[in-house]
């Protein structure tokens, strides 16, 4: 209930003053979780707030497990598995269906996973089950609806250079994971044009199992009821027998680092970037870490945005980020753009926050409005059915306790200015780090060469080999 | 086919009740206990629009200010602090005349140093950053605004127990705002207009296609302003800017979570009753005269092919309304849609096209805008035929009844997701209430949008899908863009 405080009628005369009376019993809806026995992991939670049904489900693989010679093809799979449809439910009469019904079956590809989703009316619930799960199992891949992906991919690939921002963020991560590795590699038009309609169908079939499944539902149904739905469904599905795909490794970005820069001569801005590997959700140190970061750069009362921002003007865009991954090495960034004639001046104010935070303590003030932060507003974790049983299903697809959320902030709680800075001590490099600089360099405020030794970029898009030579 | 979602919608409008305090500032709360938190959001009836030529920018630069705090928060000591703000605005005059009347490098140099030791003096007195910690430290979320051409709006949710918090929060940014740090967060404000229009292609079309498709009315100003306006930019013009349309009457508050009624009612009487009543400010005069004929540009930049094409088309209280809803669902909405069937699918020349009615705004009237990402190899004029064709095509044959139903049952599961949102529904509320005076709209338009037929489709397509009516801008590749596949 909207709390009235002590002094209903006259407003405070500061908000410290304010008194709140203690939060409503928290509800927290617990997922079911089953296993069925072709190995799918389903969670489900009933919601009759709204007539509405929702699916999501995760696969295991992701761009991260493609082949870097055929670059392409995870997205390709995940993208034709829905326009392509199947035999029964040919891509075009689905869409129409779709369409008309106002429901939504899609398919998506990141870099650690694949994905489906399913948002239809309840009374639509029969027909998108069954469409996902034809989808699923018989994925048609006709040529056509590949040929029109490929253009697709073939766009961004073209346009991949038109934006700075763009720009900037692939090719930090490119330079900090390797630009052929699992996660650094990205599609051109000769992977492209190797990729046959085989290529999918091998990338399908060596992932697409329901061993390899995570799927939640939620919504408006009765729980025993809707695990007979998918039993009868996604629940048929024979396993495949494939081995689960391993998680590619990181290699340590160190010798990386170093200054960088790519030449664009048509703003009037640099970004600039500087960061350097992170770590894992599940390291000891992601507690103090994720406090520290949100103390440097990543809220709006943090370091760089009051110093770089409020304070010199020098950006709209500074924040930092400590994106520490679920089972591999994240990055920690750094990031901003500014006009170019204070580039130098912002890219060092940025590196002495970063080399601030490992030297001195934070304060007390700082420590307990970030902590405050995270732990007051702990009701949000819980404001959505969906938010919860995505939740549910990370933790599953990554191999974390059920419990982590009540860890992590048990571990935010314990949190200390000793903690952060033994963190930042130990991984937060400042100098040892990739500083990435995108624009003009003759109107720098500083030439570059008073950084040091600089590697320019070259991010010239490879041209595509001449038409009608590409084989068929 | 039964109608989708009534029951729900219907159920939803019962736990919606509003107010309006003495000196007019209106509040629509909706309850909805499903967890322990809630969503505010305020609609200012001030925009870009309302800006003149010279002080472009001042509706968003204004909205930045508004995160500075006010008389109690953000300030060591606010009495010392407002002579040190009038000695800063002091120095900066002087600067500024100097620079005008080109002073002498000496002169000016002494002047820019007087102050930016006038700007650190009045800088001791800041308190930084105290409203973004208040609301994080209550463990606030979402906290930011944004600026259109239409209005001006301001949100962030809290867990439910601290609501007074907002209360206290919001009520002193419109009560006796603090304009503090001004010259700073100017700089900002252009190093944002850099990033989102400077060092963007589709920035810099869709500002280049404003200027083009508008003569008169203020749509055709850029809602960041131009670069010379806010270099010129004075802590009065938005002191100014802020009496004038910031009063009462013009700001509406939704509030949408786990409260009640009753209380959120006592807490806006104590806080925003706060607020002197004013008088509304002139409604604006200029009205855009129609098109006489077709308007075109392109731009030459470093970027891959990018298609708009405009038509001018009345604003939200037009009885047509719903029928240009409805136009762009047909054309844009889903893969059987016209524009995916026919540009991406079939003849493979854009990778993504789409329509939709309301830019840059609904107040006034504004364009049907359609945009295309045009498929490499292929040029923008072919993308501007097919366009073209496809509302021929809607001039001249009644679309389908399955389409029609299409859109409408559409229309109602959209709408069904996103109750179960509170900041999105409050966003609605708010925008309904805005913009049509009457938030009920954001349910009656379902009933609207029912009501489209074929023959509204086809008679609102031929009005408006005309050459004279027409628009067209476009990016094409600079000629010699070594990293450009062609």
């Amino acid at each position: 209930m909207g709390g009235i405080s002590a002094n209903a009628g006259s407003a405070a005369e500061s908000y410290k003053d304010l008194k709140f009376p203690p939060l409503n019993n928290l509800q927290i809806p617990q997922p079911n979780r089953m296993e069925l026995p072709n190995g799918i992991v389903l969670f489900l939670i009933e919601d009759h707030e709204l007539p509405m049904v929702n699916v999501s489900v995760l696969i295991r693989g992701g761009t991260r497990s493609e082949p870097v010679s055929k670059a392409g093809v995870a997205d390709l799979c995940g993208t034709v598995m829905r326009t392509g449809g199947t035999a029964s439910r040919p891509g075009d009469k689905l869409d129409e269906e779709l369409d008309r019904l106002g429901g939504a079956v899609e398919m998506g590809m990141s870099d650690d996973l694949g994905s489906a989703g399913v948002s239809v009316l309840k009374e639509d619930t029969d027909k998108g089950l069954a469409i996902l799960s034809d989808l699923l199992q018989n994925p048609l891949f006709p040529e056509d609806k590949i040929e029109l992906a490929k253009i697709g991919i073939r766009d961004s690939i073209a346009r991949r250079n038109d934006n700075p921002g763009g720009i900037v963020f692939r090719e930090f991560e490119r330079i900090l994971f390797g630009t052929n590795s699992a996660y650094g590699h990205q599609p051109e038009y000769a992977t492209l044009d190797a990729i046959k309609r085989e290529d999918l169908i091998v990338y399908y079939k060596q992932f697409y199992q329901p061993e390899n499944l995570i799927v939640g539902v939620w919504g408006d149904f009765k729980a025993s009821e809707m695990r007979e739905k998918i039993e009868g469904t996604l629940g048929a599905w024979k396993k495949g027998g494939q081995p689960k795909p391993e998680v590619p490794a990181v290699e340590s970005s160190a010798n990386r680092s170093g200054v960088y820069y790519i030449s664009k001569e048509d703003i009037n801005q640099t970004w600039v970037v500087v960061g350097h590997l992170g770590g894992q959700r599940n390291d000891p140190d992601y507690y103090a870490l994720n406090i520290m970061n949100r103390i440097l750069g990543g809220s709006m009362s943090s370091r760089m945005f009051s110093n770089i921002r409020s304070d010199m003007g020098l950006a709209y865009n500074i924040r930092s980020s400590w994106s520490a991954g679920w089972d591999h090495p994240g990055a920690f960034m750094a990031s901003g753009s500014t006009k170019v004639e204070t580039t130098v001046k912002m890219l060092a104010a940025m590196k002495h926050e970063i080399k601030r935070m490992t030297e001195e303590e934070v304060t007390d003030e700082e420590l307990s409005r970030a902590k405050d932060g995270v732990l007051k507003g702990f009701a949000f974790e819980f404001d959505s059915t969906g938010k919860v049983v995505q939740r549910m299903m990370n933790y599953e697809f990554y191999g974390y306790p059920r419990d982590y959320l009540q860890r992590f902030r048990e571990n935010i709680e314990k949190v200390s200015r000793t903690d952060i800075l033994n963190a930042a001590k130990k991984h937060l490099h400042s100098d040892q780090s990739i500083q990435l600089l995108l624009g003009r360099e003759k109107d720098f405020d500083e030439p570059l060469s008073t950084l040091g030794k600089v590697t320019t970029v070259d991010i010239t898009i490879p041209k595509p080999v001449e038409a009608g030579s590409a084989g068929k | 086919m039964a109608v989708v979602a009534h029951a729900q919608f219907d159920e939803i409008q019962s736990r919606i009740s509003e107010f309006v305090l003495d000196n007019g500032m209106k509040f629509i709360v909706l309850e909805r206990h499903q967890a322990p938190v809630v969503s505010f959001y305020t609609y200012a009836d001030v925009g870009s629009a309302q800006e003149v030529n010279g002080t472009t920018g001042l509706a968003h630069l204004f909205e930045h200010m508004a995160f500075k705090g006010s008389q109690k928060i953000g300030t060591r000591e606010f009495e010392k602090e407002r002579l040190a703000l009038g000695r800063e605005d002091e120095a900066y005059a002087a600067f500024a005349a100097a620079r005008r009347q080109g002073a002498s490098a000496e002169d000016l140099k002494s002047l820019e140093v007087a102050f930016r030791a006038a700007q650190a003096e009045a800088g001791k007195w800041v308190v930084k950053n105290e409203y973004d910690e208040a609301v994080e430290r209550a463990g606030g979320r979402g906290l930011n605004a944004n600026t259109s051409s239409d209005r001006t709006v301001y949100f962030f949710s809290l867990p439910s127990n601290a609501s007074e918090l907002w209360f206290y929060l919001d009520s002193e940014r419109f009560y006796e705002p603090v304009l503090r740090e001004f010259y700073k967060e100017r700089d900002v404000v252009m190093e944002e207009r850099r990033l989102s229009v400077e060092g963007n292609p589709v920035g810099k079309l869709v500002e280049e296609f404003l200027s083009v498709a508008y003569k008169a009315h203020s749509y055709k100003s850029p809602t960041i302003g131009y670069m010379s306006d806010l270099q010129n930019l004075t802590r009065s013009d938005a002191q100014s800017f802020f009496s004038k349309y910031y009063v009462p009457s013009n700001l509406t508050a939704v509030v949408v979570g786990d409260v009640d009624k009753a209380s959120i009612r006592a807490l806006a009487e104590t806080y925003f009753g706060r607020i002197p009543k004013k008088s509304a400010p002139e409604p604006l005069r200029t009205v855009e005269p129609p098109q006489a004929g077709e308007r075109s540009f392109k731009l030459r930049l470093q970027s891959q092919r990018v298609s708009l094409v405009g038509y001018h088309k009345p604003g939200i209280q037009h009885p047509d309304n719903a029928v240009y809803d409805a136009l762009g669902s047909l054309l844009s909405e889903g893969r059987s849609s016209r524009l995916y069937r026919s540009l991406v699918r079939d003849q493979k020349i854009a990778v993504e096209a789409g329509g939709f009615p309301g830019f840059p705004g609904q107040k006034y009237p504004g364009l049907f805008l359609f945009f295309a990402f045009t498929a490499p190899g292929h040029e923008n004029a072919e993308v501007e035929k097919a366009l073209e064709a496809e509302t021929r095509r809607l001039c001249k044959e009644l679309v389908s009844a399955e389409e029609l139903d299409g859109v409408k049952r559409r229309a109602r599961a959209n709408l069904l997701r996103q109750l179960g949102d509170n900041a999105g529904l409050a966003m609605q509320l708010a925008d309904w209430q805005g913009l049509t005076g009457d938030w009920h709209n954001l349910f009656r338009q379902l009933d609207k949008i029912d009501a489209v037929t074929s023959a509204d489709v086809q008679r609102v397509a031929k009005t408006t899908f005309t050459e004279i009516n027409r628009t067209i801008g476009a990016i094409e590749p600079e000629q010699s863009t070594p990293d450009s596949a062609q």
